[in-house]
């Protein structure tokens, strides 16, 4: 009997992109079950993110799927991606990325799927800083990408 | 949109998916008693339980409490089923006694445990503790409300259109809230 409890699944990922020294720098949040699961599955490796028997092929990995599912375009342009890397701590990781981007974006294009080929509940949210204004982004699978206005 | 209304929405989408229906059972069970006309005292306890689980899920984020996670899972659906059961004796059908806030908030204390692997997600560590915290919880508020609204108005139709009485639903919820929840105890049975 496996049909009543409810889960208690919070398919949720929370990025923090703040635009420094001409890129934006972002730190993605989500949970390492997540995202080991879904490279897993892929991949059919035993992945063990953020341990010392970490596979060495996971940094590869993880950039793939997030060139996947991840993308800024600032006015326009897209910007090319740069997979720094993964801190995991417990059940959540934080992936480290930058997107170069010499001016500061007008109109910045936020595309943020991770998950949405694992659950149709995911919901992924964007917080975008620069200078000193804050815009947010709510993303889900209806509604994947979408604008920013600074 | 602004960081506050997407939180918000993530705490409201939340609670009016499957994976909270303890939540939503909780509530329906805690309201089985009272009729429409004290739709108040209904608010006033949901937002006891809305209090209650902000403040451990408050605390789980701050890593104060830490408890054996299976142990929750098995506490959550009890608190249904001794609510259920505490509406089948007097003193849990007296619907001036404020016994209902007190339950409500000691077991949102609980409930709240069950959300708290969700907090370190919310909070980032760089002083945005409460910009996504409070939002989140006032979107959890509102989905809540918002079941207590169509509760109250099934109750309403039921007591009024169909002029029965109130012992009959309460029976009826109770009796239902009681046996799914007993159900999820056994699931979730950790000893």
């Amino acid at each position: 009997m496996t049909i009543f409890m409810p889960r208690h699944d919070f398919h949720v990922s929370i990025a923090q992109v703040d635009y420094k020294q001409q890129s934006l720098q972002m730190t993605l949040r989500v949970f390492t079950e997540d995202l080991e699961d879904r490279l897993e599955e892929q991949s059919g490796l035993d992945l063990d993110l953020g341990t010392p028997t970490e596979h060495e092929k996971a940094p590869e990995l993880i950039a793939e799927y997030l060139r996947e599912v991840l993308a800024f375009e600032a006015d326009g342009m897209e910007l090319p991606m740069r997979y720094i890397g993964l801190e995991v701590e417990y059940e959540l990781s934080y992936l480290y990325l930058e997107f170069p981007c010499v001016e500061p974006p007008k109109e910045l294009l936020v595309r943020n799927q991770i998950f949405f080929d694992s659950f149709e509940d995911q919901s992924n949210i964007v917080n975008v800083k620069v200078g000193e204004e804050l815009r947010s982004a709510f993303l889900s699978p209806g509604e994947g990408e979408t604008i920013l206005e600074f | 949109m602004s960081g506050f209304s997407n939180y918000l929405r993530l705490g409201y989408e939340h609670i009016l998916s499957l994976d909270a229906l303890d939540h939503i059972l909780f509530i329906v069970a805690l309201m089985a008693v009272y009729q429409t006309k004290h739709w108040l005292k209904v608010v006033i306890a949901v937002s006891c339980f809305t209090l209650g689980h902000s403040l451990t899920l408050s605390l789980g984020a701050f890593d104060m409490v830490k408890i054996d996670k299976s142990l929750i899972e098995f506490l959550i659906p009890l608190t249904i089923v001794l609510t259920a059961l505490f509406n089948m004796t007097k003193a849990g059908q007296n619907v001036n006694s404020k016994s209902k806030y007190w339950i409500a908030g000691v077991f949102g204390l609980i409930h709240g445990l069950g959300f708290s692997n969700y907090y370190g997600m919310l909070v980032m560590g760089d002083g945005n503790y409460w910009q996504a915290l409070l939002p989140f919880n006032l979107g959890v508020e509102l989905a809540q409300l918002l079941v207590v609204l169509i509760m109250l108005v099934i109750m309403g139709i039921y007591t009024l259109i169909f002029n029965r009485k109130i012992r009959d639903w309460n029976l009826f919820v109770s009796g239902a809230a009681f046996g799914l929840a007993l159900i999820m105890c056994l699931e979730t049975w950790p000893f």
